[in-house]
């Protein structure tokens, strides 16, 4: 009786508001039509989402600080300046095994099979939404495979039409300058044009050997064009990126670089066209350069066969450049027919490596190589009924090099189920994948920094994972558990060879959100890893705490990151527990223009990493006050 | 106490409403905000989809014949000729429009816009209610 009350008392409360303020209605709008809505795929993995309106909150500047926010894995620097993502207890995954696209583009490079030495720390001004899946296939995404698959989609001129500009800047100096224009046009085209440059200053740390003190730096700088022109059913988009930083910590003997760098260039094309029957072409092309150079005066260890017996020597200056191509052409067709929904797909790329390198008075000449890979892939969906869907996918990757290197078939299977219980939500999936090696592994026939193996097999991984859901009006809460087996891992011992033990691996993330309004959010997340080893690469622990509010025009954000305490195995450091406070506050003055501010690391205690031969640890992230202002036009 | 009420009413509507439900409250608004005096208001649109929603609604009758409507809203035509209200989906199209359409509800500047053009509603003898004024510009 009460509830009926209750539900009446709704209803008439909902009649005497209707349409009493647009705005309200305006913004709730806004919200369900964020455009994740559409692209999210529920059977893709553990999604972790962050809508346009959490990005604008967050006045994030750059992946990097997305990433970090993802619960369950963690997000460092690598010794030299790279991003790098780990799940707890672990060093790092793989560089294949994370894939970043934006839209629907692989912004992997051929050479690493990575696309983290460049966009790591890529700029989402131009960003629309961030879709992070774990323990995904990445079949649905129709293109290659990787276990984490970070999605960006970008914002589009039939929401976004008008121009922006952007201006960001911290108290160290860095500066941050990005624009946008975006229109339709009366001939039927829109198109959405995107710029940015941005210098990053970073704390500097410092080495002593030898009563000499070396400097470590990672300032990086980045600028990036991007555009997308669209008509009726077919999509072009060209996006060009230079990016510099500085080598960091290196990879010398004794960690005391004097000079180094990363420059990196990727010009890449994407077309796409949507014909009739649910049918979709895009063909693609990539071009990558980069140039690593690392100068340490006390030497830097590389592999050098003409060094017998040791197979190894010892420079102080090392310079190795790539340069990558990729053409791609996609084809899949949808289906729906009854209470099925079918995806068939195929896929053909050829990538070129070309590398050549500067080892002191070494020189490696110009080699190359290339991969045919061709690829085939099916995904069943069934609605056995309202609340019960039966997932199951399948690919085939064969993959057929130019010289050298063995060919390798492979196989990918996922299959699962989706559960509705009232308000339970459970999904559970069984995946047998495989990571893909890098390029630069396979082959270098110099043999000269690193000894490749052209026989290498793949990584193996097969994991069964499950979550349970409980939504409820105000609040949910989510247990997820994984549990992975990596076969063939590989290891690098005066050479790459692959490992013949299998790792297990397990971990659990329980997380939630409590809404107390449409415009504040809570949101908290535990999570923990077991490598089946006592060994500790990173904390065990780690939680998120969120939440956003908004107080009449302004947006306030507070996030912390927690890492627990533990001694790294390798170096045998002990890193104390971390408590990384984020706290931004945005006001907008008009709805077209808005100022604000973003504390990052406001402790001063954000997650250490010890590097190898170096004694103390270094925080990932700076201490920094950045300040904002966004202008609309 | 009436925001608390309004902000509850707008917590459960995005929780458990539906987008195309906001769409319809919004369009009812502006509809009977721009022909208050209409018991029964008679629509017409080149879309389907939104004369499907639009139709469901009390007060609101969806008419095959644009020459017999008393609003009409356009969402992709951009050769529309009729003597009563004109209202747009697009920002493109209020531009086509300009001298004719008394608003629109469209995307533009990555959120949804709803404006009303002051010359156009005054040709048409429209006086908005107080609160929706907001909207209300000379030129865009």
């Amino acid at each position: 009786m009460k509830k009926s009350c209750a539900a009446f008392s709704f209803l008439f409360m909902s009649f005497s508001l209707y349409g009493s303020d647009l705005n309200e209605l305006l913004e709730v709008y806004k919200k369900q039509s964020d455009l994740s809505n559409v692209t999210k795929q529920e059977s893709a993995g553990d999604l972790t989402l962050f809508t346009r309106d959490m990005l604008e909150k967050m006045q994030a500047r750059n992946l990097e600080d997305i990433l970090k926010t993802v619960p369950g894995i963690y997000t460092y620097r690598s010794a030299n300046n790279l991003t790098f993502i780990t799940p707890p207890t672990l060093l790092r995954i793989p560089l294949t095994s994370a894939r970043l696209y934006i839209n629907d583009h692989d912004m992997t490079s051929t050479s690493f099979g990575s696309a983290f030495l460049i966009w790591g720390k890529m700029p989402i001004e131009y960003i629309d939404h961030i879709e992070v899946y774990k323990t995904s296939s990445s079949i649905e995404f129709g293109n290659e495979t990787a276990v984490l698959v970070i999605k960006l989609y970008t914002k589009q001129a039939t929401r976004d039409s008008g121009n922006k500009l952007r201006v960001v800047a911290d108290h160290k100096g860095s500066l941050d300058f990005n624009t946008y224009s975006s229109d339709i046009l009366d001939n039927g085209f829109s198109y959405f044009v995107y710029a940015n440059g941005s210098d990053t200053k970073r704390e500097p740390y410092y080495n002593t050997y030898q009563s000499k003190e070396y400097t470590f730096k990672s300032d990086y700088e980045n600028y990036e064009l991007y555009a997308d022109l669209r008509y009726k059913s077919s999509q072009l988009e060209i996006g060009t990126v230079h990016n510099r930083s500085d080598s960091f910590v290196g990879i010398g003997i004794h960690k005391t670089p004097t000079d180094g760098e990363l420059d990196a260039n990727h010009f890449y094309a994407h077309f796409t066209q949507n014909f009739d029957y649910d049918i979709k072409l895009e063909l693609a092309y990539d071009n990558l350069e980069y140039e690593r150079t690392y100068v340490d005066p006390n030497g830097i260890r590389i592999s050098n066969p003409m060094n017998p017996p040791s197979g190894r020597g010892v420079i102080k200056d090392y310079t190795i450049a790539f340069e990558d191509e990729v053409y791609s052409a996609i084809l899949e067709k949808r289906l729906r027919y009854g209470k099925h929904f079918l995806l068939l797909g195929a896929f053909y790329k050829h990538k070129e490596m070309t590398q050549n390198g500067h080892f002191d008075t070494i020189e490696t000449p110009k080699v190359n190589n290339g991969l045919n890979l061709y690829s085939v892939y099916a995904e069943e969906q069934y609605d056995f009924n309202p609340t019960t869907r039966f997932v199951f996918m399948a690919k085939g990757d064969f993959y057929r090099y130019d010289k050298v290197v063995d060919s390798a078939d492979e196989s990918v299977v996922r299959a699962g189920v989706i559960k509705n219980f009232g308000d339970f939500h459970f999904k559970v999936f069984y995946t047998d994948t495989y990571m893909p090696n890098s390029f630069y592994m396979l082959y270098n026939p110099t043999n000269i920094p690193y000894k490749s193996n052209p026989h290498l097999k793949h990584i193996d991984v097969d994991s069964l994972s499950g979550s349970v859901e409980y939504i409820q009006e105000k609040w949910d809460a989510k247990l997820f558990l994984a549990s992975n087996n990596v076969h063939n891992s590989i290891t690098y011992k005066r050479g790459y060879a692959n490992s013949s033990k299998t790792m297990h691996s397990e971990r659990f993330e329980l997380s939630g959100h409590y809404r107390f309004d449409t415009k504040n959010t809570l949101f908290g997340s535990f999570f923990s890893a077991d490598n089946g080893t006592d060994v500790l690469k990173s904390p065990k622990y780690g939680a998120t705490l969120r939440m956003d509010n908004t107080v009449g025009k302004a947006d306030i954000y507070n996030e912390v990151l927690y890492t627990s305490s533990y001694t790294d195995s390798q170096s045998k450091i002990y890193l104390p527990s971390t408590f990384n406070w984020t706290f931004a506050w945005k006001y907008h003055y008009s709805k077209d223009f808005s100022f604000g501010l973003r504390g990052e690391n406001l402790l001063d205690k954000s997650c250490n990493v010890a590097y190898r031969d170096y004694d103390t640890p270094i925080p990932s992230f700076d201490r920094k006050l950045w300040v904002n202002l966004e202008y609309l036009f | 106490m009436k925001n608390v009420l309004l902000i509850a009413l707008l917590s459960f509507t995005l929780l458990f409403g539906s987008k195309i439900e906001t769409e319809k409250k919004i369009y009812d608004t502006i509809i009977h905000a721009v022909l208050p005096n209409y018991e029964t208001v008679r629509l017409w649109s080149d879309s389907k989809v939104l004369l499907e929603e639009l139709g469901s609604l009390r007060g609101i009758q969806v008419v095959n014949d644009v020459h017999d409507a008393d609003i009409a809203i356009v969402t992709k035509r951009s050769d529309l000729k009729c003597d009563c209200l004109l209202f747009v989906t697009s920002y493109p199209l209020l531009k086509r429009y300009k001298n004719r359409a008394i608003g629109g509800f469209f995307w533009q500047k990555g959120r949804p816009n709803i404006l009303f053009l002051q010359p156009n509603l005054q040709k048409n003898g429209i006086e908005l209610p107080p609160s929706m004024r907001q909207f209300v510009e000379d030129d865009f």
